[in-house]
């Protein structure tokens, strides 16, 4: 085991990790359950996190390797209690069925709307390809995002 | 107990609904969008231990000898376990106790009315494999570890001799004498034949016009749910155990498993409230809640047990292929004089739901969609040396229409008909009576037909068509429950509490699987009721709770539990206007509840919140102290009568759905890939108590349907599936959906809660044979196995050409 500081949602914890242990793993064991286990390859999105702004599969990058950067996770979105309006609308329009895709959605949308104020449909649909969710069909998903970014 | 819920004053007073018909949000939407809500992988128990299972590399093999004495010595591992320390063998719904000998079946009912006429299930699964593993993914053995990779290492530590045997993949072979045998017990390796004649069908097909014989197949398709299967385990000092996992249906498995380790059922907890995804994958126990559950007794510890993406498509289930060949008579004004359909459907290694599945196939839709006059089935579940499928929304149906709707568009050519005039000609109407006795009361089905046309631009697309373009269609017919699957009943339980600060507790037996059903009975608890619905706080997924249900399956939940809740609320709600009336010194019947307050009719101001009620109540003098109301309702449906294998009206379900899908198309004439332009999806509701709820499951279900058309295939080659990730495995991304318009036609149903009928399972029915249908339409292909692939269509387009 090492010691590695990470900076999750604005605060800084020293951690101590495997060398090998995906962030995913990591943020899980220490208590970031939000950050969901669909798969183990980089392939459904649920374990989607921010890393300096960019939406990451965390499963698929090293716990070692975040260290230094601005690691972003669901639980980190709602500041203050007040809900982001991303969450707001999913929670609202029934963007959210059975839940497990949820966060990574949410953390892939917030990334587009972070980098693009007003997207199209086209580009809600390119920036969300990386999640894949068995409930919605993505249609309040898409509903629930260009709406946020009316707000 | 056949209460009739829906009055006709009720269904005029829909305006005056405060709830019911409201697009109101889902009550567990923020735990979900702030990543709060806990599923089973994410729970935390001090010293949990990780599980892990020790599965077959091959698809049949005689285990000569298992040495688990390095991986017991493993540093770190807790406990080790094999078929030995396991003397159990079940299936669904039914054990054998191998030490005892002692047989633990469903009631007798269930049996007769799910089995029909065939013989008794047998158990043929041991969670831990005693002899024989029979696929790839069978499991042999298990530990408990202090962690995943010590886990692992201990799996790799095992030491097992296996006799290669000689397997079988193709069901057609694996009937044939002398293929290898897969059970002891069942000759020819037949799992089940269900067989059966209603009327006359040779009589049927001389009466025929036109005399119609294709062949469909369909294929593995996974349930790809986001969670995979799991659990965690735990037992107290006490010796009761909690499990924590992603189940359709608690208290169903919570017997299951109850049964399985001898413990009375109250000694079980099952914790489910958040659930990853299920679309029937999810509603048996399966033999990783049983190994986990030993192994938390071995190792005197908690013990998670997750499977991963990999095991889960290798053996968490799938849909059951069927290769049907179906033959139709009609005549020259395209009524259905007979029907013959003959199955064969691969059946993996163990039986689990397939006899089930498929007798819903062939009792439901079979003979349901557009009552043929006369209808003879066979069908033969056989085993095979690969995963073992199991329930799948749409429970059969789908494979159904894929064949009963491809062939609809062929005859329609035939005859020279319009497909669209063809399935007006055949559509069910209220009062109608199917081949197998199932009352149809209230139906939209020639609604759905009309509007579903009309949102693609059915005849003008049809008239006027463009090259490679095309529209096809297909319609359903689905049950809103099943009597029999778990004995005489399709009962659920519901308890709605009032407390002493006149907020409400509603206490759900039925389950939470995504589809909002907990949402949907908060809506019919405060409609009842007359609460704010902001008052009202749902609880579920937890078998201690003071309620029961058999689950979410067979589009049931809102169904039955909506009239459950709808006399909990009710009942309470006649507690709650005494105390008022008490107070206020006026009889009960002048008192109406709305919004959380009590007023007199003919004079609204004077008034009582349910705050001010609930502490007369509880701390009052009037001898009341709680307000705690509970709603028992079963389904008025009928079990199927043994002698005749039909059904006395209403038939399996109190009621029926409806529906018809259009879509258009787009074939690459290069390629051979088609493209989905837009998918019209018309549903008979009966009553639209949420409509972002319901267009909710239609879009989902669209999803899948569409995924089931064109792209999902296990890929099972050699009894090794080809798929161990979503990059092997093609669901539908964001960017591949089409526009989805949902249609909701409101039938009101006379027994469902404020008219409304299930909803989770039929839009997945028809979108493949739809597809299908818009493809012919296109290019002049019909494609009759699925999926419908570019290879497929590119290669029939060539043949087309010479």
């Amino acid at each position: 085991m090492v010691q590695i500081d990470l900076r999750i949602n604005g605060s800084d914890q020293s951690v101590m990790i495997k060398p090998h242990e995906s962030l995913r793993e990591v943020l899980r064991r220490i208590g970031f359950t939000g950050v969901k286990k669909g798969c183990d390859v980089g392939g459904c999105g649920a374990c989607t996190v921010l890393l300096n702004g960019d939406p990451i599969y965390s499963c698929c990058v090293f716990a070692a390797w975040a260290q230094g950067k601005d690691i972003i996770t669901i639980e980190g979105l709602a500041t203050g209690g007040e809900l982001q309006p991303i969450q707001q609308e999913f929670a609202t329009r029934n963007a959210a069925q059975c839940g497990f895709c949820t966060p990574g959605l949410i953390m892939s949308a917030k990334a587009l709307l972070d980098k693009k104020e007003k997207p199209t449909e086209e580009e809600i649909r390119r920036g969300i390809a990386g999640n894949l969710c068995r409930c919605t069909g993505y249609v309040k998903v898409v509903d629930a995002i260009a709406s946020a970014s009316k707000k | 107990m056949n209460q009739n819920l829906a009055t006709k004053t009720e269904l005029e007073r829909i305006s005056e609904f405060e709830y019911v018909g409201k697009r109101v949000t889902r009550v567990d939407g923020l735990p979900k969008v702030t990543g709060e809500a806990k599923y089973y992988d994410d729970i935390a128990l001090h010293g949990l231990l990780i599980g892990k299972i020790l599965r077959s590399p091959f698809p049949h093999a005689r285990i000569k000898r298992i040495d688990t004495t390095k991986a017991e010595q493993l540093p770190g591992v807790k406990a080790v376990l094999t078929g030995k320390d396991i003397p159990v063998k079940f299936t669904f719904n039914y054990a054998e106790h191998l030490d005892t000998k002692k047989v633990e079946r469903p009631p007798k009912e269930d049996v007769a009315s799910l089995r029909g006429l065939m013989p008794e299930p047998r158990a043929d699964k041991a969670p831990l494999a005693i002899d024989k593993v029979r696929f790839i993914g069978d499991e042999i053995a298990a530990v408990a570890a202090v962690d995943e990779e010590t886990a692992i290492d201990a799996l790799s530590l095992i030491e097992v001799e296996f006799e290669r045997l000689h397997a079988v993949f193709d069901p057609s072979e694996s009937m044939k004498s002398g293929a290898p045998q897969i059970h002891d017990d069942a000759e020819g390796n037949m799992a089940a034949h269900l067989y059966g004649e209603w009327g006359n069908v040779e009589e049927g097909f001389k009466q025929a016009d036109l005399v119609v014989e294709n062949t469909f197949k369909t294929t593995h398709q996974a349930h790809a749910c986001m969670e995979t299967h799991g659990c965690v385990t735990s037992w107290d000092a006490l010796g009761n155990l909690t499990v924590w996992t992603s189940t359709q249906t608690p208290h169903p498995f919570r017997r299951e498993l109850a049964r399985v380790l001898r413990i009375p059922h109250n000694k079980v907890k099952v914790l489910s409230e958040y659930v990853g995804g299920a679309f029937g994958s999810k509603t048996e126990m399966g033999a990783y809640h049983v190994i986990c559950a030993y192994l938390a007794k071995k190792a005197a510890a908690p013990v998670k047990l997750r499977l991963t993406r990999e095991e889960e498509f290798m053996a968490s289930g799938c849909r059951h292929p069927y290769t049907l060949t179906l033959k139709t008579g009609v005549k020259k004004d395209g009524s259905i004089t007979a029907r013959q359909v003959n199955i064969i459907v691969d059946k993996g290694a163990y039986i689990s739901q397939g006899a089930a599945v498929t007798f819903y196939c062939l009792t439901v839709p079979m003979p349901g969609i557009y009552r043929p006059g006369n209808y003879k089935y066979d069908a033969k579940i056989v085993y095979t040396n690969k995963q073992p499928p199991t329930g799948f929304r749409g429970f059969g149906n789908p494979q159904a229409a894929w064949a009963i709707e491809s062939q609809m568009d062929i005859i329609a050519e035939k005859l020279g008909l319009d497909p669209k005039e063809l399935r007006l000609r055949n559509a069910s109407h209220p009062g109608d009576i199917t081949l197998a006795g199932f009352q149809v009361t209230s139906c939209g089905m020639s609604e759905c037909i009309q509007k579903a046309a009309e949102a693609i631009g059915w005849d003008e697309k049809r008239k006027n068509k463009l090259p490679n373009r095309g529209v096809g269609m297909a319609c359903l017919f689905h049950s809103s429950g099943e009597r029999g699957a778990y004995g005489d009943c399709d009962t659920a339980t519901a308890t709605v509490k009032v407390n002493d600060d006149g907020s409400v507790t509603l206490f759900l037996g039925s389950q939470e699987i995504g589809t909002g059903n907990s949402t949907g009975q908060a809506q019919i608890a405060a409609e009842t009721l007359g609460a704010r619905i902001e008052d009202i706080r749902v609880l579920m997924g937890n078998t201690d709770l003071p309620a029961f249900d058999l689950g979410a399956y067979a589009s049931r939940s809102t169904f039955i539990s909506g009239n459950a809740v709808k006399l909990a609320a009710a009942n309470a709600k006649e507690q709650l206007l005494q105390v008022a009336a008490n107070e206020l010194g006026v009889k009960a019947e002048e008192l109406e509840a709305k919004k959380s307050k009590v007023f007199v009719k003919s004079d609204p101001s004077k008034s009582l919140t349910f705050q001010e009620v609930g502490i007369a109540a509880y701390y009052g003098k009037w001898k009341q102290h709680a307000i705690v109301g509970v709603g028992t309702w079963d389904a008025p449906s009928t079990l199927m009568d043994h002698a005749t294998g039909k059904w006395k009206p209403p038939g399996m379900a109190a009621t029926y759905t409806f529906g018809c899908q259009a879509v258009e198309v787009e074939v690459n004439p290069e390629t051979g890939a088609v493209k989905v332009l837009k998918v019209a999806s018309a549903h008979d509701v009966g009553r639209a108590l949420n409509p972002t709820l319901l267009e909710g499951q239609i879009e989902g279900a669209i999803q899948q349907g569409l995924g089931y058309a064109l792209s999902e295939d296990m890929r099972i080659e050699e009894g090794r599936t080809l798929v161990t990730d979503f990059r092997d495995y093609f669901l539908r991304r964001a960017p591949d959906m089409p526009p989805i318009q949902p249609i909701l036609v409101e039938s009101i149903d006379p027994v469902g809660a404020y008219g409304l009928k299930g909803i989770g399972e039929p839009a997945m029915v028809p979108v493949a044979p739809a597809v299908a249908n818009a493809v012919y339409n296109a290019v002049g292909v019909r494609i009759s196995s699925l999926p419908i692939t570019r290879e497929k269509v590119l290669t029939a387009m060539e043949e087309l050409k010479h």
